[in-house]
């Protein structure tokens, strides 16, 4: 019986070397929808001396970014950003509790060092407009880019052939409703999908209230016409929750901008990223979505919001860009905790992702 | 009779011994030893080898002499989402076993110890969110360690009965550090730190029983119980920081390595000489599957009443995974050639010098694993296994070694088809993904029968 004896031995033997486990697998290259949630950009994730996680942050308190993909080829990381802008009163330097009165355009290589400096390509000249024009929304239609803004009066619309020199749309293209839920509010915060079949989808906020909104939707074939989408809200508030779990957006919801995105097994998929606020004041971005197979469901939330829990910075105003393996988030919130001034942060989704080197450093 | 008692002796000193860190799963999974895989598992019946520790411990008594065993198996995963290789780890590891045949007061009995250690290590656990995507049945199996002892008796001619006991270990641990810590001069911080872990290992039983169907063959009927890992880990840390005291209060309780109970039918015929088929229906109890995901409380206290503290962590609330009970069919077949030599006896039966068993099997394995539309990402899909092996038999190779040498080789494939997950929340953070695979594995087994 000897040998049972051996084997007997060499087991207790392999048994006692064997207790460091090597490295479990598994977990490379999970699936990700890269909706979120997103983590603010790091300094060195960020170039142009930008001050991370902040694009954007200027004396004219550029802020609601809308951001494009100037040649539409997701694969190169160009982009043009498009941001309301305060500017000077006269000789006043503007303050950052004022309004926007332009709408101006950075350019970055890598698609989040935006350059230091910028150019207006709107400004208020209408009567409609009252002086004010701000929250831009930037898309490709065709071989133009067209530029759905608010104003004193509604949602207005400019369109270029280079995104530098804009052509305004006579009046507003979205002014007050004259029926429905929304009755005489004056929609703000455009922002726009141009959807699979070339149709356009606006979203836009609307005032509930002395202190909430809820977002509204609309449908045209031109950008000009609009047919407001049933005579409901299309996301309101959430209800109230228990004070141990309280939602983040049981106060108000706007700001909206849609943005197509397609599932790994190809079914489109309509995300709408929002400004959230809850009961408490607390803001946040978050994420609700629909199939475009079933355009006529709700808009369902995401678990939970994709953006700002970390620190109390308030954002708002979101605008996502979709690539291959990672979506940027950009959102106007405070520049630090410690001010109130207006800046755009940037984000990425998902949190592992690794961004090729800022251009330039 | 006596050597048969001391090996048994020794083999359920080192089962006591080992127990401790023993965890089944691996057999499971790829099949424990080189015949027994290549006839797919169908071995319920005909496992009269050491593979009868985990697929029927009656079977044992059918060994015709003493035998040790020994092998290697390797199977590499390659299982993917979305078209990414998730680099699953691969599973390879030592498998081995005894059997020792004898006579208790006229009573043919057997006793086998089978095992499977993986060669890189004891064991391997994670615990992930429950929202996070993972090889649900493959990703946690490549690490555990199998180890059962089991007896068997012949109370009549045509009656094996077997059982015995496999091992798994439970780990419940603390950990606490008090002191005081002082930020602006760290070497005159004061720290004491306590852990306490205990590895109790849980015991599970298998049975069995073998009915011989005179010239036909066998039926075969064996149970499995189900095993898990519980882990639990409570940490408490106290002390002072600048002056201020501080409680910190964690503790986190998972689930790992669950095995579902299995209650295997089987049935071998054997009626053709040199030939064998084999046929094997297990349910497999999978609808009892817990959850994996960790449960954690933690808990932050200040003696400072003008800081306001972040609240607690909120209660994870785990969705139960409700894993669907399955049938898994397996076939095997075997053939023996008498290829050269000379006609030798070896256990009161003629055989050539040299033997070559060829056998070949399949599984179908249907996944568990309900759609993934909601919160959950067990990832898995149904499994085909298609399996080859050959052996060389040297029967009686001389005088003082009368009985025969066996090297049994095998080829596994198992191929996952592609599985789709569609999500009911399109605001879903994973989304919808494709899941499929392969994996492929080797292996061999050298067996003395003395």
């Amino acid at each position: 019986m000897r040998p049972a004896q051996v084997v007997a031995a060499a087991t207790i033997v392999l048994s006692a070397c064997a207790t460091i486990p090597e490295k479990g697998g598994g977990g490379e290259s999970l699936p990700t929808a890269v909706a979120g949630p997103f983590r603010a950009l790091m300094q060195e994730e960020i170039g142009n001396n930008r001050v991370a996680p902040n694009a954007v942050d200027d004396d004219r308190f550029s802020r609601d970014p809308s951001v494009i993909d100037v040649d539409e080829d997701p694969t190169t990381l160009g982009v043009a950003g498009y941001f309301g802008a305060a500017v000077a009163q006269g000789m006043t330097k503007p303050v950052a509790t004022d309004p926007t009165r332009a709408i101006v355009r950075f350019d970055a290589l890598d698609g989040r060092s935006f350059g230091q400096s910028s150019e207006v390509v709107l400004a208020p000249a209408d009567p409609w407009e009252g002086g004010v024009i701000g929250h831009p929304c930037a898309l490709h239609v065709g071989k133009e880019i067209w530029l759905f803004y608010d104003a004193a009066g509604g949602i207005g619309l400019a369109k270029s052939s280079d995104g530098h020199a804009f052509t305004r749309v006579p009046g507003p293209v979205l002014g007050p409703a004259t029926s429905g839920w929304d009755l005489d509010a004056i929609p703000r915060s455009p922002g726009v999908v141009r959807l699979d079949d070339g149709s356009l989808r606006l979203f836009y906020e609307v005032p509930v209230g002395p202190d909430s909104s809820s977002i509204g939707e609309a449908g045209s074939s031109d950008g000009i016409t609009w047919i407001r989408r049933d005579n409901v809200a299309s996301l309101a508030p959430s209800a109230p929750g228990s004070d141990d779990d309280p939602p983040y957006d049981d106060a108000a919801v706007g700001s909206p901008q849609p943005v197509l995105a397609r599932s790994s097994d190809a079914r489109a998929t309509l995300r709408l990223y929002y400004g959230a606020r809850n009961h408490l004041g607390v803001k946040v971005i978050g994420l609700a979505a629909r199939y475009e197979e079933d355009p006529a469901a709700e808009l369902q939330r995401a678990p939970a919001p994709v953006f700002g829990t970390t620190k109390p910075l308030a954002p708002t105003e979101p605008c996502a860009l979709i690539y291959p393996d990672f979506t940027l988030l950009f959102a106007t919130e405070k520049s630090s905790t410690s001010s109130p001034s207006p800046a755009v942060a940037a984000a990425v989704a998902p949190a592992l992702a690794v961004l090729p080197a800022p251009d330039p450093r | 009779m006596r050597n048969h008692l001391v090996s048994g002796a020794i083999a359920a000193l080192l089962a006591t011994a080992a127990g401790r860190d023993a965890r089944a799963n691996e057999a499971d999974a790829y099949g424990l030893g080189s015949r027994a895989a290549a006839l797919g598992g169908a071995v319920a019946a005909d496992a009269c080898d050491f593979s009868g520790n985990y697929y029927n411990p009656a079977a044992l008594v059918g060994a015709p002499g003493v035998s040790l065993s020994v092998g290697y198996v390797h199977v590499e995963n390659h299982l993917r989402i979305d078209d990414h290789d998730n680099a699953v780890a691969p599973a390879h590891g030592i498998v081995g076993g005894l059997v020792a045949p004898g006579k208790l007061f006229g009573i043919p009995f057997a006793f086998g110890l089978g095992t499977y250690l993986p060669d890189a290590g004891l064991s391997r656990i994670k615990a992930l969110r429950q929202e996070t995507p993972r090889w649900a049945l493959y990703d946690e199996r490549a690490s555990i360690v199998f180890l059962a002892a089991n007896l068997a008796i012949r109370p009549l001619p045509w009656l094996d009965l077997g059982g015995g006991v496999a091992f798994l270990a439970a780990t419940q641990g603390r950990f606490a550090i008090s002191g005081s810590a002082d930020i602006v001069h760290p070497f005159d911080s004061k720290l004491t730190h306590e852990v306490d872990a205990d590895l109790t290992s849980i015991r599970y039983p298998q049975v069995g029983a073998r009915i011989k169907l005179g010239e036909l063959g066998y039926l075969g009927v064996a149970y499995r119980g189900q095993t898990k890992l519980e882990l639990g880990i409570n940490a408490r840390l106290t002390g002072t920081v600048i002056a201020i005291p501080l409680r910190y209060e964690l503790a986190s309780h998972t689930i790992d390595a669950f095995l579902p109970q299995q209650v295997v039918l089987g049935a071998s015929f054997q009626k053709i000489r040199h030939l064998k088929v084999n046929f094997d229906l297990t349910f497999v109890n999978w609808a009892a599957y817990e959850s994996p995901t960790a449960q954690t409380r933690a808990h932050l206290a200040l003696d400072l009443p003008a800081l306001m503290l972040p609240p607690d962590p909120k209660q994870i609330v785990v969705i139960p995974p409700a894993f669907e009970n399955r049938f898994v069919p397996r076939i095997g077949v075997e053939y023996t050639l008498s290829a050269a030599g000379s006609i030798r006896q070896v256990h009161d039966e003629d055989h050539r010098l040299i033997e070559i068993p060829l056998r070949a099997g399949y599984v179908y394995e249907r996944s568990p694993v309900p759609p993934q539309t909601g919160v959950t990402n067990f990832v898995d899909a149904d499994r085909h296994t298609v399996s080859l092996g050959a052996g060389l038999v040297v029967n009686a190779p001389s005088a003082i070694f009368p009985g025969r040498l066996e090297l049994d080789v095998h080829g596994q494939l198992s191929v996952l088809p592609e599985r789709v997950t569609h999500k009911d929340n399109p605001a879903d953070f994973v989304g919808d993904y494709r899941a499929g695979g392969e994996m492929l594995g080797l292996g061999s087994t050298l067996t003395a029968v003395f």
